[in-house]
C-alpha cells in the first residue's frame, strides 16, 4: 500500500521552550481511514494543522505524496478539510459553500453545478441546495461542511473533531455516514477526536497521542488488545490496572508478584523483563465471577463494595488485592442478579485476557 | 366539577394578572425618572422648537385687525389693498407703539424685506403729525413705498400666525410681489449648498474614518485579548480630552508655522508650507481625528463575532489570502460596515465646533447656519426650519439603511 503524508522527525513549538510536538514520525496510507485521538493538549490538532498548512512545524519535514509540503501556503495543497464548527459561510446559501472551491479553482459552471449536486446527494441533502446555514440544524450543517470538504474531490480529507458538538444520537449517526462515504470515495481520511468509542468504531488505524508523542499506532483490535503501555490502556476502554514486580519470563507471558501477595500470570508488553515493576491492565469485561472463576488461570477472592446496574450489564466495584476500585463488568443474567454488596465472591481471568506493561 | 375549574382557572387568570401589575407598576416607576428628565428637559422644547419653524405670531399679535383683513387680500390683483386695511393698518400700528409692538413688527418684517425696520418705524413715528385725507396718501406721503403692491404682500405673508415661510427660505426659494413661490436669485441661494456641503463632508469622513477603522478594529479584533484591552484603551484615549481641545490641538497642528509645516519646511518640501488649516483638508482632518474611536467601536464590536475559522476554511478550499479575506471574511463584517458608517455620518452631520474651528467659510456645515439664527440673527423661525430639515434627512437616510441591510445592520448604540 502506498503512502499519501509523511511525517518524518516533525516538531513544533508555540513558545520556544516546550514541544508540543516531539519528533512525530508517522506514514499515512492512501485509502486509509486513520485517527490522531488523544486528550486535549497531546499534540493531535496541532498535527492536523501542520498537514493542512496553518502551521508550520518547527523541525522536520511533513511530505505529501512524496513531495516536502512545508513551504506550499493550505490553498495550494488540495487537502479537504472538516472544521469542529463547521465554518460554513454564513452569508452563502448552501449550493454556494459547495461551489466555492469550485468557482476558486474556476470550474466551469455547468460542471460546477454537476458536482454540488452530487456532492449533495452524497451526504443525502438534494433538497437543501438554496438553504441558508443558519436554517439548517447541527447535523445538517455537519453533512454539508463535509461535502463542500470534498466536493473539488481531494485526495486526502482532514477532520478536527468533526462531531464534538453533536448530540449522542446524531453523532452515532453521522459516524456511519462518514465511515459510508470513505468507503464509497476510497478517500483517505484523517481524523482527529479525543472520543476513544468513535475513534474504534471508525478508523482502520488508530494514533494514540499523548504528550507529543504517538503512545502506539494500531488497528483498534490490536490497540484494544494489546496496548503498548499503560497510557493506551488505561486511555483505550475501561481497564483495572494492579501493580507489581515481575518475577518470571516465559513464552507465553509473565508473572508479576502482586505486593499484598499473590501472583497473577500475563502476557507480557514491551519491555517487561524480571525484576522489573509493571502494571497489569485488566479489562473489566475479561473478569468471572462465582464458580467459573475457579477454572481461570487467575483466581481471587474480594469483597463486593458496590453494584450498579446498567440495564444490559453489571458493573461490580469490588475490593481485590488491595485494590478497592476493582471494577467486574458482568451480564445481568439470573446468576449475577444474585451478587449484594457485602458478599465475598472469587474472581478469575485467563492469563491472555491481561497484559503486563510497563 | 367543570365549573369548579372554570372559576378556579379564572381566579387563577385574575391572580396571575395582579401578581403581574405590582411588576409592570414597579417597571413604571423605575423608568419614571428618566422619563420625566426626558419630557421635559428635550422633547417638550424640541417639540417646541419644531413648532416654531411654522409660528410667525408677531402680527397677528401687535396688528390684529390690519392682519386679519390683510389675510383676505389679494395681492394677485397688482392692485394695493383699499382705504379700509389703509386705516386699519394705521390705527393698529398707532395703538402697538406703548408696548413697543411697532418695533417687534418692524424687525420681523425686515427678515422678509430689508428696508421694511425703517420703513414700519419712520411710519409709526410720524402717524400722528401726518397730513392728508385718506390714511391712504398720508402713509404713501410718510414714504412712497406704501404705495407698492410689494411692500402689502411682505405684510401679508407675515400676517398669519401659521407660516411656511421659513421653511421656504431654507430651500432657497423666496415669494415674488404677487406672492408665488420662485427660486432665490441666483447670488442669494444658500441653504442647498449648505446641505449639500454638509452631506459631503459628512460622507467624506465616514468613508476615510472605515478605510482608516477598518484595518485597526481587524488587527484589534485577532489579538488576544491582554494586548488588544491594552489597545483598546489607546482607541479610547482621545475620549478623556473634550473636543474643543482636541480640535484646537489640531490648530496647533496644523496651522501656516505649526509643527507639521515646520517639519516640512525644515525637510525641505515646501519653502512657504502648506494650506492645512481653515480650509476643507483641515475640517476633514480634525473631523476624521475626533469621530474614528467611533468607527472603531462599531467596527470591532461586529469583528469580535466574526470567527477567523472561516478564513482558515476558505482557504483550506483553495481560495488565496487575499480572496479569502474577501469573500469569506469580509462580507459578515459589513453590518459593522453599515453601523460605523451610519454612526460617523450622523454624528459628522451634526458637527458645529470643529468646523468652526479649523474651517473656513465655505466649509461651515448646517449646524453652523443654525447657531447662527439661534444666537446671532435671532430668527428662530428659521433656525427650527434648518434643524428639522436636518433631522428628517437623518431619519430619512437612516430608514433607507434600516431597508438596505433587512433590519439585520446595525442598530445604532
Amino acid at each position: 500500500m502506498s503512502t499519501i503524508v509523511s511525517f518524518k522527525n516533525v516538531q513544533k513549538t508555540y513558545d520556544g521552550e516546550t514541544l508540543v510536538v516531539k519528533n512525530l514520525n508517522l506514514d499515512i496510507r492512501t485509502g486509509e481511514f486513520l485517527t490522531m485521538l488523544g486528550p486535549s493538549g497531546s499534540g493531535k490538532t496541532t498535527c492536523l494543522m501542520m498537514l493542512a498548512g496553518f502551521e508550520t512545524a518547527t523541525h522536520g519535514e511533513i511530505l505529501l505524496k512524496g513531495k516536502p509540503i512545508n513551504r506550499i501556503p493550505p490553498e495550494r495543497r488540495n487537502i479537504g478539510m472538516v472544521f469542529q464548527s463547521y465554518a460554513l459561510f454564513p452569508h452563502m446559501s448552501v449550493a454556494e459553500n459547495l461551489a466555492f472551491p469550485l468557482k476558486v479553482r474556476k470550474v466551469p459552471c455547468s460542471e460546477a453545478g454537476e458536482r454540488v449536486k452530487k456532492a449533495l446527494a452524497m451526504v443525502n441533502m438534494q433538497s437543501f441546495a438554496n438553504r441558508m446555514p443558519a436554517q439548517l440544524s447541527g447535523g445538517q450543517q455537519q453533512r454539508i461542511a463535509v461535502a463542500r470538504a470534498l466536493v473539488f474531490e481531494p485526495a486526502l480529507v482532514l477532520m478536527d473533531e468533526p462531531l464534538g458538538a453533536l448530540d449522542k444520537q446524531l453523532r452515532e449517526q453521522m459516524q456511519y455516514e462518514i465511515k459510508r462515504i470513505h468507503e464509497e470515495s476510497g478517500l483517505t481520511v484523517v481524523y482527529v477526536t479525543h472520543d476513544q468509542g468513535e475513534a474504534m468504531t471508525m478508523s482502520d488505524r488508530i494514533a494514540v497521542f499523548n504528550n507529543g508523542i504517538i503512545q502506539q499506532l494500531a488497528p483498534p483490535s490490536e490497540l484494544y488488545e494489546q496496548p503498548e503501555n499503560a497510557f493506551v490502556a488505561r486511555f483505550i476502554g475501561e481497564n483495572n490496572e494492579l501493580k507489581g514486580t515481575v518475577s518470571e519470563m516465559h513464552d507465553h507471558g509473565c508473572v508479576v508478584e502482586l505486593p499484598h501477595g499473590g501472583s497473577v500470570r500475563a502476557s507480557a508488553g514491551s519491555g517487561i523483563a524480571v525484576g522489573s515493576t509493571a502494571g497489569i491492565s485488566l479489562r473489566p469485561e475479561r473478569i468471572t465471577i462465582g464458580e467459573g472463576a475457579r477454572q481461570c488461570d487467575n483466581v481471587f477472592h474480594g469483597g463486593v463494595k458496590d453494584l450498579i446496574y446498567y440495564g444490559d450489564h453489571l458493573r461490580i466495584v469490588m475490593v481485590v488485592c488491595g485494590h478497592d476500585d476493582f471494577i467486574v463488568k458482568v451480564p445481568n443474567d439470573g446468576m449475577n442478579r444474585r451478587v449484594r454488596v457485602g458478599d465475598g465472591i472469587d474472581v478469575g481471568w485467563m492469563a491472555d485476557g491481561c497484559r503486563a506493561l510497563r | 366539577m367543570g365549573d369548579a375549574h372554570v372559576t378556579g382557572g379564572r381566579s387563577l387568570k385574575s391572580k396571575l394578572r395582579r401578581a403581574e401589575r405590582m411588576e409592570q407598576v414597579k417597571a413604571y416607576l423605575l423608568i419614571l425618572p428618566l422619563f420625566a428628565f426626558l419630557l421635559i428637559c428635550f422633547l417638550l422644547p424640541i417639540g417646541a422648537l419644531l413648532v416654531k419653524g411654522f409660528t410667525d405670531p408677531t402680527l397677528s399679535d401687535e396688528l390684529p385687525r390690519a392682519a386679519a383683513m390683510l389675510r383676505e387680500w389679494e395681492p394677485a390683483g397688482g392692485e394695493v389693498p383699499d382705504e379700509e386695511i389703509f386705516a386699519t393698518f394705521a390705527k393698529d400700528l398707532a395703538a402697538s407703539r406703548p408696548t413697543d409692538g411697532a418695533s417687534r413688527v418692524a424687525k420681523r418684517l425686515n427678515i422678509d424685506q430689508p428696508g421694511m425696520r425703517t420703513l414700519i418705524l419712520k411710519t409709526a413715528n410720524k402717524l400722528d403729525t401726518v397730513e392728508g385725507a385718506t390714511w391712504r396718501d398720508k402713509l404713501v406721503s410718510i414714504d412712497s413705498r406704501w404705495g407698492a403692491v410689494a411692500t402689502w404682500s411682505t405684510l401679508k405673508y407675515a400676517a398669519s400666525p401659521w407660516t411656511l415661510g421659513y421653511y421656504i427660505k431654507a430651500l432657497d426659494f423666496t415669494r415674488d410681489e404677487r406672492g408665488e413661490i420662485v427660486q432665490q436669485p441666483e447670488g442669494q441661494r444658500l441653504y442647498r449648498d449648505v446641505f449639500v456641503r454638509t452631506a459631503v463632508v459628512s460622507l467624506s469622513v465616514s468613508v476615510i474614518c472605515l478605510l482608516l477603522g477598518y484595518p485597526v478594529a481587524y488587527f484589534l479584533a485577532a489579538l488576544p485579548a491582554r494586548y488588544s484591552n491594552l489597545f483598546m484603551i489607546m482607541v479610547l484615549l482621545p475620549f478623556w480630552t473634550s473636543i474643543l481641545v482636541r480640535t484646537t490641538a489640531w490648530v496647533v497642528a496644523l496651522q501656516s508655522n505649526g509643527v507639521i509645516n515646520a517639519l516640512l519646511i525644515r525637510l525641505g518640501v515646501t519653502e512657504d508650507g502648506f494650506a492645512l488649516i481653515y480650509n476643507r483638508f483641515g475640517v476633514l482632518v480634525a473631523m476624521t481625528h475626533i469621530l474614528l474611536p467611533y468607527a472603531i467601536l462599531s467596527l470591532y464590536s461586529v469583528m469580535k463575532g466574526v470567527p477567523v475559522i472561516y478564513v482558515k476554511a476558505a482557504r483550506s478550499l483553495g481560495a488565496g489570502p487575499i480572496r479569502a479575506f474577501f469573500q469569506a471574511y469580509f462580507p459578515q463584517t459589513l453590518p459593522g460596515v453599515a453601523a460605523a458608517g451610519m454612526l460617523t455620518f450622523i454624528l459628522a452631520v451634526g458637527y458645529y465646533i470643529t468646523p468652526a474651528i479649523v474651517g473656513g467659510p465655505s466649509d461651515q456645515l448646517a449646524s453652523y447656519y443654525i447657531a447662527n439664527h439661534v444666537n446671532t440673527t435671532l430668527n428662530w423661525g428659521l433656525a427650527s426650519a434648518l434643524a428639522s430639515m436636518l433631522l428628517v434627512g437623518v431619519l430619512l437616510l437612516y430608514a433607507v439603511f434600516v431597508r438596505l441591510t433587512g433590519g439585520r445592520g446595525a442598530k445604532l448604540g
